[in-house]
């Protein structure tokens, strides 16, 4: 348990680490003005590194991009039965690290680019149930092949945006304007801009494809000695998303293959292969899904909500029926938790 | 970054050309008012409404010669915030440009508030034009003279 909190401790400082690299905001003077309520933290997918770790509310994953594409806090934290708590970081290494874009032309023109700048990595840790002893720990890479829904490539918004950003009439800087250091100002027409793409967004229709890959790692004992720490789960997984508009329904399909080393089953390799409808609203989305595990030879079924009350968090809860990889029972599992944008939250 | 705000210019030169540019995807519009000062009074000659777009760059002429400009000041205001999620630092640059040269430029690098949060960051300065000396000759040609 020690070892775990220490864990927890480290990411949390990772989490920090990476917010900082980016901004030491030296040169922001003025930011006591209100936090806007709204922003576009929409559809976020879920964490790759909690999917391994079976730590996710859901079994078939989104293939939105990662529109928060840098840090990206989530946790099990208000577990109330028999789940496990955890945690995990999600980020963008192209942006966390310097990585730097000529401009949106770019983005949009350069596949490369766009490709590196919607790679997420991600990691977390777990205190399993399943394993009371040790500490489980996870690493995961999503690549996002196809988004035609990218809020990126929203002409429009950039246009709003320049419009909104444009002084108004009564604004003349004088003749000796000294405005060096600048000040954080509100702009209500910004707000509006990314309403509309908000709502251009639940009612476009369109695809994305995402593509995954996962390890898991046992520290048995909770020890980091070499000879105590083993590999114990691969997984990859090809996830596609349809969103059919103006309904605001869409279609999740997903096959993951999954490699246990630890021999714990009779099958300790198959593929986990499903599909999900998902209905969004303003504020809340919920999904049904349901999928079928050929390593328990099991059909598992499952209801999932989230809701955007707060700014920077995202409240969600999912019910799921599953089949227990160890023992073979079924088990209806309630699993709430919070998915928490820390770069954004430190502002 | 220029160690003053004022640009020596060429008044037998062309018209000066303004060019305004940002990176990282960053949105950025503003206005710049060309001033001229009479008896002591400024007065406002030319207004210039500006945004970079998706390119991150933009580009004007004033109007007025150069002969017509000496001791005026261009004054701006400039609004910009990120649109990219954590591609919030942005290096701006300001140049003036006369026949093909770089006459005075200005570059800062800035943090900048991410456009979703509905937050803006604004910021401004100024530049005075003043004549270039032309008839001052290097060393080397004095040198030339007296030999």
């Amino acid at each position: 348990m020690e070892r775990h909190r220490v864990i927890i401790i480290i990411l949390i400082s990772l989490i920090s680490f990476i917010g900082n690299s980016q901004s030491t905001p030296a040169d922001i003077t003025n930011d006591s003005l209100p936090a806007y309520k709204f922003k576009l933290d929409y559809n976020i997918p879920e964490s790759p590194a909690f999917a391994i770790l079976d730590a996710n509310p859901t079994t078939i994953l989104r293939a939105s991009a990662a529109q928060e594409v840098v840090t990206h806090l989530a946790s099990d934290f208000l577990s109330g039965n028999d789940v496990s708590p955890g945690l995990a970081l999600d980020f963008n290494p192209y942006f966390a690290f310097g990585g730097r874009l000529k401009n949106i032309t770019e983005y949009r023109d350069s596949g490369w680019k766009r490709f590196l700048a919607n790679l997420q990595l991600s990691f977390a840790t777990i205190n399993s149930q399943d394993f009371p002893d040790d500490l489980l720990f996870s690493g995961g890479i999503r690549v996002n092949l196809i988004d035609t829904k990218d809020v990126l490539l929203d002409k429009q918004l950039g246009r709003d945006i320049d419009q909104a950003l444009i002084p108004d009439e009564t604004t003349e800087p004088g003749p000796l304007n000294n405005n060096e250091q600048g000040t954080i100002v509100d702009n209500k027409k910004l707000s509006e801009a990314y309403i509309n793409a908000k709502r251009r967004y639940q009612e476009k229709s369109g695809g994305s494809i995402a593509l995954g890959y996962a390890i898991a790692g046992r520290a048995r004992d909770n020890s980091f000695k070499t000879d105590s720490i083993v590999t114990y789960r691969h997984q990859a997984w090809l996830s596609g998303q349809y969103d059919l508009g103006k309904s605001g329904l869409s279609v999740n399909a997903m096959v993951m293959y999954r490699y246990d080393q630890i021999v714990q089953t009779n099958d300790n390799d198959g593929l986990v292969s499903g599909i999900s409808l998902r209905k969004y609203g303003q504020k809340v989305i919920i999904s049904g899904e349901v999928y079928h595990n050929s390593m328990t030879k099991s059909i598992d079924f499952g209801g999932y909500a989230e809701a955007y009350l707060i700014p920077n968090i995202t409240l969600f809860v999912s019910l799921k029926k599953e089949t227990n990889n160890i023992t073979g029972d079924e088990e209806v599992l309630l699993k709430p938790g919070i998915k928490w944008n820390f770069s954004q939250a430190k502002k | 970054m220029p160690k003053s705000n004022y640009c020596l210019i060429d008044l037998n030169g062309s018209a000066l050309k303004i060019n305004v540019t940002v990176n990282n995807g960053i949105r950025l519009g503003s206005v710049f008012i060309l001033w001229e000062i009479k008896n002591g009074k400024w007065n406002k000659k030319e207004k210039f409404q500006i945004v970079t777009g998706d390119d991150g760059t933009a580009e004007f002429t004033i109007s007025k010669m150069p002969k017509d400009i000496e001791n005026d000041s261009l004054a701006w205001s400039i609004n910009t915030c990120s649109l990219i999620p954590n591609a919030d630092r942005g290096e701006f640059t300001i140049t003036v440009t006369q026949d093909g040269k770089n006459r005075w430029k200005k570059l800062s690098s800035r943090i900048v508030p991410k456009c979703e949060t509905g937050k803006q960051l604004n910021f401004g300065s100024h530049v005075i034009f003043k004549h270039l000396i032309n008839n001052n000759l290097p060393t080397s040609n004095l040198w030339k003279d007296t030999e």
